[in-house]
This record gives structure tokens, sequence and C-alpha cells, in this order.
């Protein structure tokens, strides 16, 4: 919200509190200052002057030449295209080495031969309306030679508001003003100029008021007004607004338009010969039926909807916006006002369904007092004053009083809630100052207060009292204390341990983490999932490329893995820990991910050695020393994830269950997502993973006694997995075998077709005895007899 | 033949050598079976007995000055060699090393954990929730219902009418609240959406972490105490302060928490928008309202929540100038980290 520091001052005296001041004590009492603008600062050297002479030019018709008194010994020579105004007329002159709205500097010119030395200015060029019609008339009394910004009080600073949503009665300049006034005590608070009587209640209004909606209007004050003079507002008038940053339209729509900023009370005003049977109804809209609202939209209206109507059709939205076709302009003649208090929560539903959010609805939903409704009411009589004759009555409909709450207050309730004790005289003042009324207090103890009704919005518990003593008593007026209580340890819960070890872990094996958005396009999803997938879909996205909610983690990570490629990197290592999602029985799932996925660019190329390239073992031994922290190892088995190689596609096992896969992607796939070189790709469920909750295991013991290996080659068919001789060598071997591991692999030339040749090592020990010869014999050849029985293999020759 | 002479020609001979081959050549011409010095006392025998003892006397000493002048020749000879090898050895120690590097954390993630770590370390538990939440969770149990202007801040992403992306860790709160009693102390770090379009400094995806802290005697002025504590330890030195109203439905009293301007202490900056004041974090005393949802008894516990944002923080201690940065992936940014 825009506030005028000139339309602050009309209601508290603040002329000797310094704008920094002023800036931090606003925001000491919550009412945040984004920003103070200098209005009119763009306008410089603009001075009052007095016409003195005025002659045509003598190269151009449409032009006069005047000598204008700024003031100065010397008069100033200038030209002037128009012509509404005569000798002795007061006009606003800008000098030469002066600057106006827009950036323009004012310099010494010839026109048509002619020397200017100033320019006599027209509304428009000092952005006070868009009226271009004529020069700007000043009236009779203003000093001649006073800067024009300082006498038309244009110049002024605006504070630019940012206001929390609770505050109702925060949006207005007397709002401000009443809560400054209760932390500025020495600064007395004044309420506007109004008309003395609003009329009387019995007395002559011309239009009939009918509330006809039970619900959703509380209070409706309609006063009309005759013989009106409708035109241009007052220069003052159009400069307010424009600090409040709206455009004059015209005077009455303009009157109505302040008050709104000033006071905080939507108002509106109808042309009341616009209006079918002088009647005005407030009833909820009948399904189907239309409304053409200010900014001509047409808007199809239901049973939910709140209007104002005349005897045949709605001619406003309530609370939210006029209606195009009984407006107010220069012509009308007669005017009903309409001064209202309607229901928050009606309005918001009403303004979010036709997508409106106007000044009105924004301060509706945020509640308007409808007790001081009669002070606007007022405040638009004598601001109307000048131009027309109010009929005498006005009909004041109050369907619905506002409940006031009484609320009592414990004064060691507000120690137990801050930590700093309040001494009872202040929190009586503090709340008086606020306009709580206290009807029945115990000193010391308690006291009980009626909520004034600007704050019904906000107040009406124990604690928002607390909050309001806290506030005003100021935040930082209290000193940082610990609570004394038992100490716990910290620690993680669920599986953020898991992940924090398993990120440290990936940092340590150099894989870089990246982190891409939760949701993608659904057409890109949808290759990488079965066809029956069910996605978990937003029903507002931002756009279709966000729209599905990832139901695997490597497709977003590919991307970004593709977006470094195209950029040059061609070596890279990425990993992603994060949610993934899908539906289940029309039940929403999502659980936690890993995803690796590494080109087959190394990124460590080394000087002076031979580059070595990443495959699927470099993918499946980096996960290996990964998961070196799980209660049991993970498996890796043969697998056929249809988006990987069929033939490099594995998937992983923990604790017999799968947990996920790995491999290398397709090559339909990396042709069609732009690789030109091999991905390896592997991504794990991990709610599925448990970590050894042990901190140290228990010793194994070493052995004293020397061991002894035993080599042997084999032959091995392709269709016999290398698993599975590891596992035959574990079950034949006793148990003085202590590992076994394939130490050299050759396939190719000298091995028939369809097979490979596999050299395993294994090494016997015992922990209780040196091993003789014979007897690691006699285990070497039991193992070798079970592999040459049990697998398809056979012992190389050579 | 005479001693004198025998030393004199060994002398030059082994002068002349540098080789160890060598060396051992004439080893063997002087010591070998059929050596001049092994000779030389075979002959002993062939003397009168009068002169053999002395003869023997003079030749074993010989033998051992000729072996000693042979090994320090022999050590000379590697010591050179030792020298010549250790100056071809010589490398330049500027050339680049060859390891594998570390991997990097995402600056996200590295806050975060910088921020579990010192929650931790004060006693506090870190909790998780679902991304995708109920209205409940997200809005009704945390006092915010349907049609109150509180929701314009939470721009929401919908699957159904029930279902959303939570616009805030706050959900963590009442889900922790409903399966545990006080004293509850937890931290949770978590994704958050709203459904903001993309600029400098909006995302659709972003990370919070919640705080909440209730138990008997938890107060306002512990609040205070707690973040500045936080705050120190997480800016590595000590800040200032400063409280301002606000409004968060589920806490009451609400507080924005501003930091001194790390980057110009104070002084007015373009980071801080010359304020000398940076906007760091959300917090307040829990709404009655909100015990009253999961059942705690309100005069008897009070506490304190906090929402902290984790990209706005990584912003500010980091220099960056744009938030869209933390989710292109570009490794030149990541890497930086």
């Amino acid at each position: 919200m825009r506030l005028p520091l000139g339309q602050l001052k009309k209601f508290i005296n603040i002329d000797n509190i310094s704008l920094e001041e002023l800036d931090d004590q606003l925001t000491q009492i919550g009412i945040e200052v984004e920003e103070i603008h200098e209005y009119g600062k763009e306008i410089n050297s603009v001075f009052v002057g007095q016409v003195k002479e005025k002659d045509k030019h003598p190269n151009a018709d449409k032009l006069n030449l005047c000598v204008v008194d700024i003031g100065r010994e010397e008069p100033l020579n200038v030209v002037c295209g128009a012509d509404n105004f005569s000798i002795g007329d007061k006009v606003a002159v800008a000098t030469i080495g002066g600057t106006l709205p827009g950036g323009f500097k004012m310099k010494k010119t010839k026109i048509r031969g002619i020397a200017s030395e100033g320019m006599i200015c027209a509304s428009d060029e000092l952005e006070i309306d868009s009226d271009h019609s004529g020069i700007m008339v000043l009236s009779n009394d203003a000093p001649v030679g006073k800067d024009f910004t300082e006498y038309i009080n244009l110049a002024d600073h605006v504070l630019e508001l940012e206001l929390t949503a609770n505050r109702g009665d925060h949006l207005s300049v007397k709002g401000i003003a009443r809560d400054l006034a209760a932390k500025y005590t020495q600064c007395t608070y004044k309420s506007p100029d109004v008309s003395d009587s609003l009329g009387q209640k019995d007395g002559k209004t011309s239009c009939d008021l009918e509330i006809q909606a039970q619900k959703g209007c509380n209070r409706y004050i309609l006063k009309t007004i005759s013989n009106i003079k409708n035109g241009e507002s007052p220069y003052w008038l159009k400069i307010e607004l424009g600090k409040f940053g709206l455009r004059p339209i015209n005077h009455v729509v303009d009157v109505t338009n302040f008050i709104l900023q000033e006071l905080g009370h939507p108002m509106h005003a109808f042309d009341l010969d616009k209006l079918k049977g002088r009647k005005i109804i407030v009833r909820y809209a009948k399904d189907g039926e239309k409304l053409k609202t200010l900014d001509e939209r047409e808007i199809k209206l239901d049973s939910s909807d709140l209007v104002i109507a005349d005897i045949e059709k709605p001619i406003a939205l309530a609370g939210v916006m006029g209606g195009f076709d009984s407006q107010v302009d220069e012509n009308t003649k007669n005017i009903a006002l309409e001064f209202a208090h309607f229901d928050p929560i009606l309005i918001r539903k009403t303004s979010k369904k036709h997508g409106f959010h106007t000044d009105s609805s924004h301060r509706f939903e945020r509640f308007v007092d409808p007790e001081s409704i009669p002070e606007a009411v007022g405040r638009a009589i004598y601001l109307l004053n000048d131009i027309s004759e109010p009929d005498t009555g006005y009909i004041d409909l109050y369907p619905h009083l506002p409940l006031i709450p009484e609320i009592t207050l414990r004064i060691d309730r507000i120690k137990k809630i801050i930590g700093k004790k309040y001494p009872y005289e202040t929190v009586r003042r503090i709340l008086s100052d606020l306009q709580f009324k206290i009807i029945d207090e115990s000193k010391d103890e308690w006291l009980k207060v009626q909520v004034p009704s600007f704050r019904l919005f906000d107040v009406s518990r124990e604690i928002d009292l607390i909050e309001e003593i806290v506030r005003i008593d100021g935040y930082n007026n209290f000193s940082p204390e610990f609570a004394r209580v038992a100490i716990t340890p910290g620690k993680y819960h669920g599986e953020r341990a898991l992940i924090t070890k398993i990120k440290s872990n990936l940092t340590s094996l150099n894989i870089d983490e990246a982190m891409t958005f939760s949701f993608g396009s659904k057409d890109y999803f949808k290759e990488f999932v079965p066809e029956d997938f069910n996605f978990a879909i937003l029903r507002n996205p931002l756009s279709e490329e966000y729209s599905t909610m990832r139901p695997v983690l490597f497709a977003n990570l590919l991307s970004a893995v593709k977006k470094n490629h195209d950029l040059g990197d061609k070596g890279i290592q990425f990993f992603e820990i994060g949610k993934i999602f899908s539906m289940n029985s029309g039940k929403f799932c999502e659980h936690n991910a890993l995803s690796i996925i590494m080109t087959e660019d190394s990124m460590s190329k080394f000087w002076n050695k031979p580059e070595e390239k990443n495959d699927f073992y470099s993918l499946k031994g980096m996960l290996e020393n990964l998961f070196d922290f799980t209660t049991e190892p993970v498996v890796f088995s043969s697998g056929n994830e249809f988006f990987l190689h069929p033939g490099i596609n594995a998937e992983i096992h923990f604790k017999g269950s799968k947990i996920g896969f790995a491999g290398k992607i397709h090559p339909s796939f990396s042709k069609k997502l732009g690789f030109n070189s091999n991905i390896y790709l592997a991504e794990i469920n991990l709610s599925k993973l448990s970590q050894r909750s042990e901190f140290l295991p228990k010793f194994t013991g070493i052995s004293k006694f020397p061991g002894a290996e035993r080599d042997i080659a084999l032959v091995v068919s392709n269709s016999t997995p290398f698993s599975a001789i590891e596992e035959c060598v574990k079950a034949s071997g006793g148990n003085n075998l202590k590992w076994v591991k394939m130490f050299d692999y050759y396939e190719g030339e000298h091995v028939e077709s369809g097979f490979r040749s596999i050299a395993i090592r294994m090494f016997f020990q015992s922990d209780t005895k040196t091993l003789k010869e014979k007897e690691i014999n006699k285990s070497f050849q039991k193992i070798e007899k079970s592999l040459l029985n049990q697998l398809n293999v056979s012992k190389r020759t050579q | 033949m005479e001693i004198e002479l025998i030393k004199k020609d060994f002398g030059d001979k082994l002068d002349a050598l540098n080789e160890l081959k060598h060396l051992d050549d004439l080893r063997i011409e002087y010591f070998g079976k059929k050596g001049i010095l092994t000779q030389e006392l075979k002959n002993i025998g062939t003397l009168p007995p009068e002169e053999r003892s002395l003869r023997g006397k003079n030749l074993n000493e010989l033998k051992n000055i000729l072996n000693k002048t042979l090994q320090d020749k022999n050590n000379l000879i590697l010591d050179e060699i030792m020298t010549n090898s250790i100056e071809k050895e010589k490398i330049d120690v500027t050339l680049p090393g060859r390891w594998k590097t570390i991997g990097t954390k995402h600056i996200v993630e590295q806050v975060i954990s910088r921020i579990e770590e010192i929650f931790i370390s004060m006693g506090f538990t870190v909790e998780e929730g679902p991304e995708i939440e109920t209205c409940y969770y997200n809005f009704e149990a945390l006092n915010i219902p349907d049609y109150h202007p509180a929701r314009d801040e939470h721009d929401t992403f919908f699957f159904d009418p029930e279902h959303i992306l939570r616009t805030q860790t706050s959900p963590v709160q009442i889900r922790t609240m409903e399966t545990m009693k006080p004293p509850v102390r937890i931290i949770a770090p978590g994704k958050c959406y709203r459904s903001d379009d993309i600029d400098p400094s909006h995302l659709p995806m972003f990370h919070q972490i919640e705080g909440l802290y209730i138990d008997e005697g938890v107060t306002f002025a512990d609040l205070k105490a707690t973040l500045e504590l936080f705050l120190t330890e997480l800016f590595r030195k000590k800040v200032k302060l400063r409280f301002r109203p606000s409004y968060f439905p589920f806490t009451e009293p609400s507080a924005e928490v501003d930091v001194n301007c790390i980057i110009c202490d104070g002084k007015g900056c373009r980071v801080c928008s010359n304020k000398g004041w940076l906007e760091i974090l959300g917090c307040g005393m829990v709404d009655p309202e909100v015990y009253k949802k999961v059942g705690y008894d309100s005069e008897k516990y009070t506490g304190w929540a906090f929402g902290i944002g984790v990209e706005r923080i990584a912003m500010q201690l980091s220099g960056i100038p744009d938030i869209r940065y933390f989710y292109e992936n570009d490794k030149r940014f990541l890497c930086q980290y």
C-alpha cells in the first residue's frame, strides 16, 4: 500500500519526527516500509508566476508572447501555445535548467524566431492529470515566486508499505495513523474533517434500499445526492490520488477512490438515473444472470454471488466491482452512494471465482469496520460539498451487528509466553492506547477488555492481546534468555541419517550432487515407465513442462547430464537423492530414491597415463563401495529394464528383494536423448535399505597361522555367470577357505566362442593351526570337483 | 716382489679405474686363486725359514691395506652412481598431480547439513514429512482456514481439492506433534513448492527448514536466545538480530527476523538494498489453535516455531545473484561449492 506522508500528517501530529525514525517505528509495530519514494522529485525549478503581458506571436497566430513575473528581478519572456488565460492569472512556469516528469530537461529555445525563457505548464506536463487542452491556471492567492510543487503539495514522500494479511485495519491512512498513535503517545491522533450531519433517517432520499440476502451484507448505508455538477476534480484531489498511484476519473469517482485510501472504506457511486425503478436491492444473483463490470468484462453469475441490483438486473458485484451500465460519468446529475459492510469470506469466494482483485475486494476480504461507516458517509458529503446538494435523508440498514468479544488477560500469562514481566500499568496503558475498552480489572492480576470494532478480524483471544502488548512495547525491548530444560541428545530420525551417509560416501567416490525439479513433462516421463503407470499429476501446473511428479529420479537427472554434455563437459558423474512419486489405488505414494549417472568419458583424465573409460563395472564397483555401511551386501543379478541395454542390465537386491537397477542406457534412448557416447545409470529405492545400527561391529579375530593360495583357470560358458562360480567355490570350500577372488579374465582368440577364461584365486587358512599341504590340497580338489561337476566349466589346459 | 712395488702398482691400477666391473677384475688380479698377492703368499714356503715370518707379516699387512683401499674405492663409485641417478630423477613438482577429485555436495545440501549440525548439537532431532500433503496439514491444522487472505501468500499446486504439494515445511510440526508428547524439539528440512513463475528470485520449488520447540516454560526470550546462537554459528560471527512484528497464522506473536547485513556489517550495500538489515527468517510462539488441533494443553505447554528459506540463506552467504542457478545443474556452478 502507498502511504503519502502528507496524508499521514493530517491524522497524526508527527512534524517533529524524522523520516528515518518514522520508517523505523512503523517497522517496529509491524508495518514494514519497503521503500520510500520522493514523490514529485522529477519536477524541479517550476515556480508560481503571474502573467504580466500577453501578445500575439508576430510569426504565428496560435502562439502567445507572454511576460511572466516569477518573483525575480527580471520577468521572463515566455512563448506559450495555449490561450485559456488572461493577464493577471497565476500560472506554473518551468524555468531553464529545470526538469519535468519523463526526464524532460528545460533548455533555452527559440520558437518561431523568438527566444522563450521558460514554459507555462499544462497539468499533463506536471503529471497531475492527462489534460492538455490549456495551461494550468492557479488560484488567485498563489504566491508568486514560490516553488510550484511545494505550493500545490505535490512534493511529498510516499511510503510503500508491506502489510500483513490479518490487519485489514492497516489498509488506510487513518488506520496507520491510529496504530502509530498508540506507539507515539506524545503525538495526538486527529479525526478527518467530516460533514456535521448525515441527514435525518426519515428525511428525503431519492432511492429505495432493500436487503434481500439473509447473509453476506451486514450493513448498508445509502445516501443520495441530487443535482450534482460532476466534472474534473480539483487539482489537490488529483494530486493526492496520484500519490496513491491512482488516475483521476471524475469528481465523484475520485472522491470514492480517495476515501477508500484515506479511511479504508470501499464505497461505490451509482448514477441514479441509470437505475431501473429507483431502488437498490442487495440479493444473491440468479443462476445465469450476467453483469458487465466497469472493466468491460461480461461475467456470468450464479446463486453464490452477492450482487447489488435495481429492480431489473444486477448493477454491481457486491464489494468487488461496479457495473458498467450504472457508472457515474461527467454527465451524471443524481447519484446514490453505497457504504456497506460485506462478509469477508463471501467477497473472497466471489472475487477468486471471477478472477478479480480490486482495492475494494482486497479490503472487504480483510474486514472493514462496520461501526465507522457513518464517518465515511460524513467524509463523502464533506468532500462533495462544493458540487452538490445532498438529499436530507439517508437509509441505514444494519441487519447483523458485529459480535464484540470480551477478553480477559492474565498478567502472569504474558510472562509465561514472552519471558519478560510487564508491569500492570504498562499493559493497561498500551491496551487503552490501542482503544481497547477496559470493562473490568483486578490490579496486577487481570484485565477484561472489549475489542474495538476495527480490530474484530485479528483480535479475539488472550494471546492476541499479549501480542499487542509486546508489539507496542517493542519486540526488541526484552532480552534473549534460554529456557532451563533437561538435555536430550539431538539426532537424525528416519531416512535422513542414511541419506547423509550416502551423500558423504558418494562425494568421496568422486560423484557430484545435482538437484532437479521434482516435476517434469508427462510425455518425457512416459518414456521411462510401463504403460499402465499411474502418475501423480498437478491440476494447475506452471506449464506442461512441469505438470507431472517424477516417477523415477534418473529422468530429470539425465537432462542435467545432457545439459553439461552439450556445454562441452563430457566427463560427468552425477547423483541425486530425492522423492519419486506415483499413485497406487487412488493414494499418493512417494519415497526417497538415489540415482547415479556416469558418462563413458572418465572425469579424471591424466597426463601420461592411458585414459580409463567408465563401463558397467565402474558403476558397479562404485555402488559396492558406496554401500559399505549396510547390514548386508547389495547383490547384482541380470535384469530386464526396458530402458537399459538388454545385455548390460542388472537388478540390485538387498536382503532378498529388489531395490533397484543398474546398467547402460539403451542405445535407442541414448540416441533419442542426443547423447553420442555411452551413459551408465543406476537407481535405488532408499526406503528399502537399512544401515548397520551398531557403533562398532564385533571383532572377528586375526589368524596367527600362515595360509596358502591356490589358483585355478577355468573355461566358462557365457551362460554360466561368475556369481555361480563364486557360490559354488564358497559352498564347497569348507571352513578353511577364507576368500575367493577373480584375478584374470579373457575372451577371444584361443578360447572357444561362447566361452571365456576365468582365473580365480582361493586362500586357505585356519584360525587354530598351520594347515598341512595335504589338507589344503584336499579342500582345493573338492572345490575343483564341484566346479567341474556342477557347472558348465572345464579346466583351461594352456 | 717388493712390498712397496706391489703396493704402488696396485695404487696406479686402482686410480685408473672408475667402474665397478673393473674393480672386481682388479680384486681377482690380486686376491683371486692365481692372484698376485695370493701367489706371493704361497711363495712364502719357498723362502728360508728365518725370512718367512717377516715376509708373512708384511704381506698380510699389505693384504689388509689393499682390501681396505679396494673397499673405499668401491664405496666411492657407488656414491657417484647414486649421486648421478638422483640428479637424473629430478622432476618438476609443479606439474599437475594425479588423483581422483572429491565430488561436491549441492550447495542447498551443504547449507541444510550445516544447519542440521548446529541444531543437533543443541539437542534437536531432524524430522521429515511428505511432499504431497493434504490441505488439512498444510493449511487447516496450521490455522489457515479456507478463504483466509493468508492463503494469498501460498500459491498452491493442487492434485485434487484435498491433495497439494506442500507450500511450507510447517505441516511437519503437526505430524510430529500428533505422534509425540512434549518436550518436542525438532527441525524439519525439505522441499516446498509454490506456483511462482520462474524469475531471478522465484522458483516453483525451494527448500525450507522448520524448527519447533515445545515444552513447559519455553518463551519468546528463549526463541531469541536460540536464534541468536544459531545464526552466530551459521554466519561464523557474532550477529545482531532485529525482531519485527509480523503475521503467520500458526504463531502468535509472530516475528520476522532481520540480521545485520553480513556483507556491509549493517552500513548499507546493494545486497541489503541499503537498509543494513537482511530478512532471514520468520518465527513466533505457537498459536493456541495449533495446540488445539493436536490435543496439547496450551495452558501447560508453550513453545516456538521458525521457518527459514535455504536458497535465500545460500544466496546471501555466497552472494549468488539469481536463484535459477540452483537447479540448472551447470557443473560450473555446482563445483564452486
